[in-house]
């Protein structure tokens, strides 16, 4: 009985403060990387404990997707329901250039009726993509539920090409819509959908962004986000820097948005999985054991709707060059940087092939694969390998050209798991 | 309310789910309690679950079969907090209103009937809520606080874009400020008259930048491929540099 068991949602995150060496150089100015791992407790997944789900499935019939692409879609939104208990909330749009509601919002009882209506889907037309975004997002919103994780997942492989196609209207549209309660997790298949539509979408939307780059890839992306979002710890996840007099935020490598407070817009929190944000500060040579900075975490719990927050100080102690030259460097934290790096990497060889100057962005792709052999190298690890085969393939790829709509996404897509953890 | 709390100080709860109606059924009575839709109005079972383990709730009182059994101060302490949430104190801040009190006590913050509990002699003195309100600000960030959801209105926002018409297609967007040549070729019931011919062609201008337009005639098809779409592109980026 769910009586006698302990809820384990009782502790908070937990924030460690982690710097390249444990001290700094006394008497001088220096740049200091200073990583954040915030860690929210694990919970149990099992039984009653996970959040409601409210999942509004948004899939795209248009002509593009016949064949395998579609087969892969309407089983992977067959699993969708499988993975819901009766009491969680489904709907389905299906869209091309007309948008029709397949399910409305319902809770998710009669499985085998859900699934025989998702094997009915066939591709036809082009895309009313914002349309059929905003027609799930209104079941989604019949039975908004604060308790529960309400969440539009939009797929498709196309381009929004009927009704509203302005990228940054359909973005603040997703913004606006976050911010009433109701996400979006966007899922393009192929190469032929716009990136630059559906991650800032996502972005936006406080969901995830995923690219399904074959077919049978879509039912593995699906279990992530559905694991995702039976995990998820917290919401509304911002951090705001203090820096002590004397210091200085030069960068937050990570990349995060910042909201009209000017506070870094974090992912959500998913229990279980640290999130590490790389910040990048100015110190003077100070006194040792004094605040250099203080990193503020807000958060919305899941469970309870309540916003929480915790802080954590940095302070170091501050000794001569040749001691710090000689302690040990921490590999986590060379390992965060290098890893945000290669994720600048990839943004900048975007610009350069958008800009039609392929060498470049060969060069620095190349450049990216050289500093990460480097580094895997002194300190192998199951991480950098899969860093490593990313860069490798992108690069190969570039030097091919035989697909740069793909290599483009990749990059775009390698880019976004790196700067958010994932 | 004072007088339905009286008909259930005797009462026993077999489970949170219990608590729960029981507390729902009191709060319903006293009819809406907060201004904007921020936190639940009623208990459910796991935000019970979570006092319990924060310390807001005392424990259950024992064990009747599989199931935890509750009391009156438990109720009297859960109607409590959700009021005091409704105001908008955080939990750490009600821990420390509640902390220790008496069922008497708690009767004392729930009030009389239709009497805000959040008013300054609910917890006493008008020292304690001003501190309590102090704190209560600086544990929720501003910026956190503005982004809070207000009560369903993502069914209202996406009704509004449904029947909206895409700005693209506003017709005082059209030619304003157009060179003298496009602007004679625009007809002012453009949107009856939608096969002509590119000599009446309508234009679209879309801001780029500041000090940067573009001008799209209607029938103006983009180009599919990626290399195509990179030549022009890298076409416009020349004209910049010029």
């Amino acid at each position: 009985m769910y009586e006698a068991r302990r809820p384990s949602m009782t502790t908070k995150p937990n924030i460690e403060i982690l710097t390249e060496r444990s001290k700094l150089i006394a008497g001088t100015p220096q740049t200091v990387d200073v990583l954040i791992r915030l860690t929210p407790p694990d919970i149990e997944t099992s039984g009653s404990i996970r959040p409601k789900l409210n999942i509004g499935v948004a899939l795209d019939r248009s002509g593009s997707m016949a064949g395998p692409k579609m087969n892969q879609a309407r089983e992977a939104a067959k699993y969708c329901v499988d993975q819901l208990l009766s009491t969680d909330i489904f709907s389905a749009v299906i869209f091309d250039d007309q948008v029709d509601v397949l399910f409305t919002s319902q809770r998710a009882a009669d499985k085998a009726m859900l699934k025989r209506g998702l094997d009915r889907i066939e591709a036809r037309n082009s895309t009313a993509l914002h349309e059929g975004w905003v027609k799930t997002g209104l079941q989604v919103s019949e039975q908004l539920d604060r308790d529960a994780v309400n969440r539009i997942l939009l797929i498709t492989d196309g381009q929004a090409n009927v009704g509203e196609t302005n990228i940054d209207r359909i973005v603040s549209q997703a913004k606006e819509t976050a911010a009433r309660g109701v996400s979006t997790t966007t899922i393009g298949i192929g190469a032929d959908f716009n990136e630059d539509l559906l991650m800032p979408m996502a972005e936006a939307g406080q969901g995830n962004a995923w690219h399904v780059q074959e077919p049978q890839d879509m039912l593995k992306i699906f279990e992530t986000e559905l694991h995702g979002l039976v995990k998820q710890f917290g919401h509304t996840v911002r951090l705001n820097i203090r820096p002590a007099e004397g210091s200085r935020v030069i960068d937050v490598v990570n990349d995060f948005e910042t909201d009209g407070a000017g506070a870094h817009i974090l992912p959500n929190m998913i229990a279980g999985s640290p999130l590490e944000v790389v910040v990048r500060l100015d110190v003077s040579g100070n006194t040792s054991g004094e605040r250099l900075a203080t990193f503020d975490i807000s958060f919305v719990r899941q469970e309870t709707g309540l916003a929480e927050s915790l802080s954590a100080v940095f302070a170091s102690e501050f000794v001569g060059r040749e001691i710090v030259e000689a302690l040990p460097e921490n590999v986590d934290v060379v390992r965060a940087v290098q890893l945000l790096m290669n994720a600048r990497a990839r943004r900048e060889a975007m610009s350069q092939l958008d800009a039609g100057n392929f060498d470049a962005a060969r060069a620095t792709m190349h450049a990216a694969v050289g500093s990460t052999q480097v580094l895997f190298s002194m300190t192998p690890s199951p991480q950098l390998r899969a860093e490593l085969d990313d860069l490798t393939s992108v690069e190969g790829s570039l030097c091919s050209r035989q697909n740069d709509a793909m290599s483009r996404k990749q990059m775009a897509y390698g880019r976004e798991a790196r700067r958010k953890g994932r | 309310m004072n007088r339905s709390l009286d008909k259930l100080k005797d009462d026993e709860y077999q489970g949170v789910k219990e608590l729960a109606d029981a507390a729902e059924n009191i709060l319903r009575e006293t009819g809406p309690n907060q201004e904007k839709g921020t936190v639940a109005e009623y208990p459910n079972e796991r935000t019970i679950r979570f006092y319990i383990t924060e310390g807001l709730l005392p424990q259950s009182m024992e064990k009747r079969g599989a199931a935890s059994l509750f009391g009156y101060q438990h109720l009297l302490a859960l109607i409590v907090i959700k009021k005091l949430q409704a105001d908008g104190l955080p939990i750490s801040i009600i821990r420390q209103v509640i902390s220790g009190k008496s069922e008497a006590e708690l009767r004392d913050l729930i009030g009389e009937s239709g009497r805000n509990i959040a008013e300054p002699e609910a917890f006493g003195t008008t020292k304690d809520i001003e501190s309590v309100k102090g704190i209560a600000e600086e544990q929720v960030p501003r910026s956190l606080a503005a982004k809070t959801p207000e009560k369903n209105t993502a069914k209202e926002y996406l009704e509004g874009l449904l029947f909206s018409r895409p700005a693209s297609a506003e017709p005082q967007i059209l030619f304003s400020s157009m060179p003298v040549a496009l602007q004679a070729s625009s007809a002012p019931d453009f949107r009856q008259n939608t096969e002509q011919t590119s000599n009446a062609a309508t234009w679209v201008r879309e801001e780029i930048a500041p000090g940067l337009e573009v001008h799209i005639r209607d029938d103006y098809k983009p180009p599919g491929g990626y290399r195509e779409t990179s030549r022009l592109l890298a076409k416009i980026k020349q004209i910049l540099r010029r």
